[in-house]
């Protein structure tokens, strides 16, 4: 396991540093100059040109292309990212306030997706090609077809402004905050993004339970007089369960970008409506900041899809 | 031993009922699901094709005195913010997501069988780095991937084709790999190898036919996969530009409060057009692989 | 004679195919004694597999389906029983054990767990009670060390040792019927004796009826009482081991005889039998081994007329209308 894992931990690394060279290059081939862009030209006066170029050579643009890049990667390894073009405000710690509610909202709706689709694929496997199967197709395929962010439309449209049940933005009332009014804010965000999340690992567990069901295993189990309910939850369920897990695990990274959606939609103050703004607002150093923690956030992702395969499956040993 | 050989063994001499092509088309036609997809799907195809005949507004043109109006008599369903007929934005919106959806599908399925072939061919370390790259792509969400690309380059229709097109070829690129490793080892390869066949003979009656019929179904999957992020890429503004219509940049109007509760004609017929579509696809493309590839009917 | 342990009378079973329904089993009767060993032996698709899951309900219906027969286990009738009544008696009453020791143990759970699993299922055992007793058995069965073993996963044993928790497993609540399908073709040669052994032994400590299932004649010869010869989804002889070796009273018995090497022959070659097995799914009406048949020599009955199982005395039984022609005096 040592071995493996060091090998695989030094080809992310690799990755992440072509990563971040890609990054950078991006963004040499911005249009504009970075410093006249904090200059525009209507607020010029005479000792503009001075000030840019000693802007210029504060900021280092005057130094050759690659130095530039170490200086840029030494810093942000340093957790200097820059500062924000919009608010001034560094990089870093728009960043670290930001991350919390995505966090929050992503693992929470990981969790909800698992809850739907561990039993209903299991569900729809045992009744394979019986209705309760077609119902479980129905919904994961839902899922997967309508786009969440009209989902997340249609659901402020009903339950907010119908009906005033939930509310349609935030993470909670100003002035009010209470353990109730954040869980009503957290609601519709939630449930939108565990059933989408949920549909495509429908499909996994059903196919996976499928292929185990097959196995010779199960008709030992049977032989031996376990009950039917038996053999799938204490055989057939854990051995299914190990493919689904390392997709659990690498399925992090396309939580995110629903997550991004879904905060739009629901102006949840996370990553996702951060990266959106600083898009919106060419805010570069934030986009770059973000991109380069969304490019770890994948590696690190794989890394554990790997772990969790050897610690789950007792016949992937240490190699 | 050899006395009861067939003289002829040409296709046409085959019993036609039992061709593949036949056969597939048969399973194929078995699938309800599949051929209302196919219905439609078509439909949607000639709705925006002819455009021009079902609608004569223009869909970018502005009309100020008609502002936010309902579905009326005029407009089939109403006009939005900037007084356009919804109903022609739909059809030529379809347009543009249509085309998105197949122009990347087609990108990715060129990459990929492309690399795929490569792999599968050449194995050795070639095949290593060509698989550790796809589950590097495999694992960048096209979404989140785009907003620093566009961010910083500018969002256009061009850039999220590519982009669709290149995160998405990990998936072509896996299934031709495999399909041509398989057919490295297999039997008739070898036989036929055996009997002088050319490499380039090989290539076109045995590697391509097989490939094909994979390529097929994970393209038309692919389709559905662009359809879909053209409409989360455009609603948040990453896309398609306005005034070119699209679906999902139709709904980029709906983060409005306003919008949502009072003018759902202008929300309602994207959203459900792109569900719609996409359904559609995914039920041909799993017809399709019920017919090309029985054996991974489940 | 005492009430026979086991009697399985006309079993019919029938599997659904794309090229239509194929008769795996075409009305199969025999019986089971308290105690001894009886050999059921053909070649693939003879439907002795099926036979073996038929008695225990293993068979997954559909595919499959049993249109006709019954199955008494000390006078319960076993088809139709349901699900739960039938968890009861499978793993204590009768017990299998199945040909691939790999695929058949789980790979995911320990196999001291695995026995355990069978012990606690019928009795009212604890956890720990439960797994020392698995640890017994293991021990039973000649595993060195057992408490280390019972505590590893099925990929770090050998096959012969995954055969020999199979068989722990299989004896663990003292059945009366053990059914052992194959259980040594997946093993080398030098494994296969040690199994047998084993399973000899296993019967003996349980006074258990053993059914054994296999192709191999040696086998047959080494382990069996009683012999049943199965062909093409029926029984076509049925005889004490040492009558069949020295006598057999069906053509296809002769075949196979003919057709394994022998040491006290002075044949140059080994003479196979001509042809290859028929098609389950339009069987003949007639004897579904008349193809091949030596012993048919152009005779229009074999054909026409379907040959009954019948008794030819001294406990034999066989389904051939010229059987009588095998007799050496």
């Amino acid at each position: 396991m040592g071995a493996y894992l060091l090998r695989r931990t030094l080809i992310s690394v690799l990755v992440l540093v072509l990563i971040s060279i890609g990054i950078f290059w991006l963004f040499r081939l911005a249009p504009g100059d970075p410093v006249e862009m904090m200059l525009p030209p209507q607020n010029r006066g005479p000792g503009s040109e001075a000030f840019i170029a000693a802007k210029r050579a504060e900021l280092g643009l005057d130094k050759p292309i690659w130095v530039q890049y170490f200086t840029w990667l030494g810093n942000a390894a340093t957790g200097d990212l820059g500062f924000s073009m919009d608010s001034g405000r560094s990089v870093g710690d728009l960043l670290g306030e930001r991350v919390g509610p995505t966090v929050y909202l992503m693992g929470l709706s990981l969790v909800l997706s698992v809850l739907i689709a561990v039993p209903l694929g299991l569900l729809a496997a045992v009744r394979k090609g019986r209705l309760a199967d077609y119902a479980a197709s129905v919904v994961s395929l839902g899922a997967v077809c309508t786009p969440p962010f009209f989902l997340g439309i249609l659901g402020i449209y009903i339950f907010s402004l119908k009906l005033g049940l939930l509310p349609s933005a935030g993470m909670s009332t100003p002035g009010s905050p209470s353990v109730g009014d954040s869980l009503l804010h957290l609601v519709m965000p939630l449930v939108i993004l565990g059933f989408a999340g949920s549909g495509k690992l429908t499909r996994y567990v059903r196919s996976s339970v499928i292929a185990e069901l097959h196995s010779d295993y199960v008709r030992t189990a049977e032989a031996k007089g376990v009950s039917a309910g038996g053999v799938v939850t204490k055989h057939v369920l854990r051995n299914a369960l190990i493919p689904v897990i390392t997709i659990i695990a690498l399925s992090l990274p396309g939580l995110l970008a629903g997550a991004v959606v879904i905060e739009t939609v629901f102006a949840w103050p996370g990553m996702g409506q951060l990266a959106i703004a600083a898009f919106n607002g060419r805010d570069y150093p934030v986009i770059i900041g973000f991109a380069l923690f969304f490019a770890i956030m994948v590696l690190l992702s794989n890394l554990i899809a790997d772990l969790l395969y050897t610690l789950v499956d007792p016949r992937v040993s240490l190699r | 031993m050899t006395e009861s050989m067939p003289a002829d063994l040409s296709p046409e001499a085959r019993p036609a009922l039992r061709s593949p092509g036949r056969m597939a088309l048969r399973r194929f036609l078995r699938h309800k699901l599949a051929i209302a997809g196919v219905v439609v799907l078509l439909l949607v195809v000639l709705v925006t094709v002819f455009a021009p005949l079902l609608t004569a507004y223009d869909p970018t043109k502005v009309d100020l005195s008609h502002v936010r109006k309902p579905p009326n008599a005029d407009h089939v369903l109403g006009t939005d913010g900037s007084g356009r007929d919804v109903f022609a934005r739909m059809l030529y919106a379809g347009r543009v997501s249509l085309l998105v959806g197949v122009f990347s599908a087609l990108l990715a399925v060129g990459v990929g069988t492309l690399l795929g072939a490569i792999a599968g061919i050449l194995g050795g370390w070639v095949d290593s780095v060509i698989m550790r790259a796809a589950d590097i792509f495999l694992s960048f969400p096209v979404l989140v991937v785009m907003i620093v690309i566009a961010g910083i380059l500018g969002p256009s229709v061009t850039t999220m084709v590519v982009a669709i097109g290149v995160f998405t070829w990990p998936e072509a690129g896996r299934v031709v790999r495999g399909v041509t490793l398989s057919l490295r080892e297999r039997e008739f390869v070898q036989a036929s190898q055996a009997f002088g066949a050319r490499t380039r003979w090989l290539i076109v009656h045995h590697v391509l036919p097989t490939v094909l019929n994979q390529v097929v179904v994970v393209a038309t999957l692919a389709v559905a996969t662009g359809i879909l992020l053209e409409a989360s890429l455009s609603f948040l503004g990453l896309g398609v530009q306005p005034p070119q219509p699209s679906w999902g940049n139709m709904l980029t109007d709906a983060q409005r409060l306003t919008v949502i509760s009072q003018m759902p004609w202008l929300w309602l017929p994207p959203g459900i057009a792109v569900a719609i579509t996409v359904l559609s696809v995914n039920f041909v493309g799993d017809g399709l692989r019920d017919a090309l590839d029985p054996r991974e009917a489940s | 004679m005492s009430e026979p342990l086991l009697v399985v009378d006309d079993l019919a079973v029938e599997f659904k195919t794309e090229d239509g329904i194929a008769r795996a089993l075409d009305g199969v009767s025999f019986e089971i004694n308290a105690g001894e060993t009886v050999a059921i032996v053909g070649e693939s698709g003879s439907g002795k597999s099926v036979t073996a899951l038929s008695v225990l309900g293993l068979l997954r219906q559909p595919p499959a389906s049993i249109v006709r027969g019954s199955v008494r286990l000390r006078g319960t009738e076993l088809l139709g029983m349901s699900r739960r009544k039938l968890g009861e008696i499978r793993g204590k009453d009768a017990a299998m054990v199945f040909q691939d020791p790999m695929t058949a143990l789980n790979p995911v759970h320990r196999i001291g767990k695995q026995i355990a699993e069978t012990v606690r299922l019928h009795s009212d055992l604890g956890k720990k009670e439960a797994m020392a007793r698995a640890v017994d058995l293991l021990g039973l069965v000649g595993m060195a060390q057992p408490a280390a073993r019972a505590r590893q996963y099925p990929h770090e044993f050998s096959g012969g040792m995954r055969q020999r928790a199979m068989i722990a497993m299989a004896i663990a609540n003292d059945p009366s019927l053990l059914i052992a399908d194959e259980p040594t073709t997946a093993l080398d040669v030098t494994i296969q004796a040690q199994v047998l052994n084993l399973l000899r032994t296993a019967q003996q400590e349980t006074g258990a009826a053993t059914v054994l299932i296999t192709h191999d004649l040696g086998v047959v010869a080494e382990m069996a009482e009683r012999v049943l010869v199965m062909y093409a989804g029926r029984i076509v002889e049925r005889a004490d081991v040492r009558s069949l070796f020295r006598s057999p009273r069906h053509p296809y018995t002769v075949g196979l005889l003919e057709s394994i090497p022998r040491l006290d022959s002075e044949a140059q070659a080994l003479t196979p039998i001509p042809g290859s097995p028929p098609s389950l799914l339009a069987p003949p009406p007639g004897c579904p081994f008349a193809p091949r048949c030596a012993l048919r020599k152009g005779r229009s009955r074999c054909v026409e007329e379907r040959p009954a199982l019948v008794s030819v005395g001294d406990g034999r039984a066989t389904a051939c209308h010229f059987s009588e022609e095998l007799v050496h005096v």
